[in-house]
């Protein structure tokens, strides 16, 4: 009985050890997939390019008038074409928990030269290279000082990701799981019920994965949390997190479609097998019952032999 | 065949949903105080820095030949810019403090302060945002304060042209940035006058 109650009470443990691990694996897998991708992080970015490209032109503006230059000179050199400029170091800052810093930025500083020098071209207007330089480098400091006063360099969700601490958990989780799978057949001997352990395993973080992050959303969590002070920033994190919750939920779904399956499949073998002992149990009792009539006509009919024997025969005289 | 349901049921839906439950219990105990935080520290205003002014060696002077290196002379301050507190030692280059410039002279006896530092982190961040009007507070720690009103901000300047702005009853603050067509070598320097005395 001890032993009976153990091995349930161990298949029960493996069956949410694999449920626990496979959460783990996902959601850090995903996270580090994701949150890494300096691409995935600078879309993020990129949707908010209407503020930081107000930012940025403030930024500029204020630039030209401490300059005394034209109030329109920098109209237009950031913009939608090349505002990869801006994303792909904001993305970085974020992945490498930094501060933006564009204050060394070759990138930015050539754009904003080319800009100046076409402005200055077709006002025509004869303006030497150093002076176009002072201009732009200038402007780079204005943007820098603009964009770098955000902090980008605590963001907790990034942080989290930075963290050596989540491969580490994603690489035991995916030995856990192995483990479990491995343990669960083990002590099953092999048998087809150890699925319905394995199943109700992925079920479990089918569940997870999917009413966690839903739950997530339909409190408004992610919405009213403030990831970082400068609001496009903030929304731009908002948005990857977003995503990367709509991903758990799509891993979840597959999770419980395949738990399902396999719960369903294994009632399904668990019923024939059922049928199958029901069928053989009447079976026999038919066999039995055919064998006592079988019985019952055989001595019948000798029972009747002997009379009708007795019945032809003379009768015993005695001498 | 009940106990097959049971069984089926058992492992599809209540032990899923059970473990499930204890997980959404979890997560707005964690996430919801985190949340209101976050919201609490967007709502309030940012705590000003507190300079532990025991880390420097700080002593009285009437005179800044009376300093000696490293020796910490006063904080800046200001009242209407997110500007962090800035420490401002005597002839030091270290990356957390600003430093006083040669050919300073002090406030008490109607001089010109020239302060500047690398724009970084601990120094003169948020400085830039500063307009004409703006209000510094230099902090002494026997010599009072002193109070200047941003007149001018002058950017293209190189570290010798500074000095050209000094005036009597003057702060100079010489906030650096790079000079891309002499990367690595030459910085330029955007240069705030103030003047002593409120708006």
């Amino acid at each position: 009985m001890t032993g009976y109650f153990f091995r349930r009470l161990s298949l029960f443990g493996l069956s949410m050890l694999l449920a626990l691990s496979l959460v783990t694996l996902v959601s850090g897998a995903v996270a580090v997939g994701l949150g890494k991708t300096q691409q995935f992080v600078a879309a993020g970015v990129e949707k908010q390019q209407t503020a930081v490209l107000a930012t940025v032109e403030a930024a500029l503006q204020d630039a030209a008038l401490l300059s005394d230059l034209p109030e329109d000179i920098w109209n237009g050199a950031i913009n939608q074409e090349n505002f990869s400029i801006i994303s792909s170091v904001v993305a970085r800052a974020f992945i490498f928990q930094t501060n933006t810093d564009f204050s060394n930025d070759t990138n930015l500083y050539q754009t904003l030269t080319t800009h100046l020098t076409v402005y200055y071209r077709t006002q025509g207007v004869n303006v030497s290279g150093e002076t176009v330089s002072a201009q732009a480098s200038f402007a780079v400091f204005a943007v820098n000082e603009a964009l770098d006063a955000q902090d980008t360099a605590g963001i907790a969700v990034f942080s989290l990701i930075q963290s050596p601490y989540v491969m580490y958990g994603v690489i035991a989780s995916a030995f856990l799981i192995v483990a479990s799978v491995l343990g669960l057949d083990l002590i099953n001997r092999g048998r087809h019920r150890k699925y319905s352990y394995i199943g109700m395993g992925l079920m479990t973080a089918g569940y997870v994965l999917s009413f966690v992050p839903a739950y997530i959303q339909w409190r408004k969590y992610v919405e009213t949390y403030r990831f970082c002070a400068y609001f496009p920033y903030d929304n731009a994190v908002k948005i990857c997190v977003n995503i990367w919750l709509c991903v758990l939920l799509a891993f979840g779904m597959v999770f419980f479609l395949s738990g399902l399956i396999m719960l369903v499949k294994n009632y399904r073998y668990m019923k024939s097998k059922f049928d199958m002992k029901a069928f053989s149990v009447n079976h026999d009792e038919i066999l039995e019952n055919d064998a006592r009539v079988l019985y019952n006509k055989k001595t019948a009919m000798k029972t009747k032999q002997r009379q009708t024997a007795q019945k032809s025969s003379p009768p015993h005289l005695p001498e | 065949m009940g106990s097959l349901l049971l069984n089926f049921f058992k492992r599809a839906v209540l032990v899923p949903a059970i473990v499930c439950g204890c997980f959404l219990l979890i997560v707005s105990f964690v996430i919801s105080p985190a949340v209101e935080k976050s919201e609490q520290l967007r709502n309030s205003v940012k705590p000003q820095k507190i300079v532990n002014l025991s880390q420097f060696s700080a002593g009285e002077f009437q005179d800044f030949s009376q300093l000696q290196p490293e020796d910490y002379i006063c904080t800046v301050t200001a009242d209407t810019l997110p500007l962090e507190e800035t420490v401002v030692l005597f002839n030091s280059e270290s990356w957390d403090a600003a430093w006083m410039m040669p050919g300073s002279t002090e406030p008490w006896n109607h001089g010109c302060v020239m302060l500047r530092g690398w724009n970084t982190k601990t120094e003169w961040k948020g400085l830039y945002g500063a307009k004409k009007g703006d209000v510094l507070t230099l902090k002494f720690l026997t010599n009072g304060e002193y109070r200047y009103t941003i007149q001018k901000i002058i950017p293209y300047q190189r570290e010798e042209t500074i000095a050209n702005y000094a005036h009597k009853d003057t702060l100079l603050i010489a906030l650096p940035y790079n000079d891309f067509f002499d990367l690595g070598h030459r910085q330029f320097f955007v240069v705030y006058v103030a003047h002593l005395g409120d708006k």
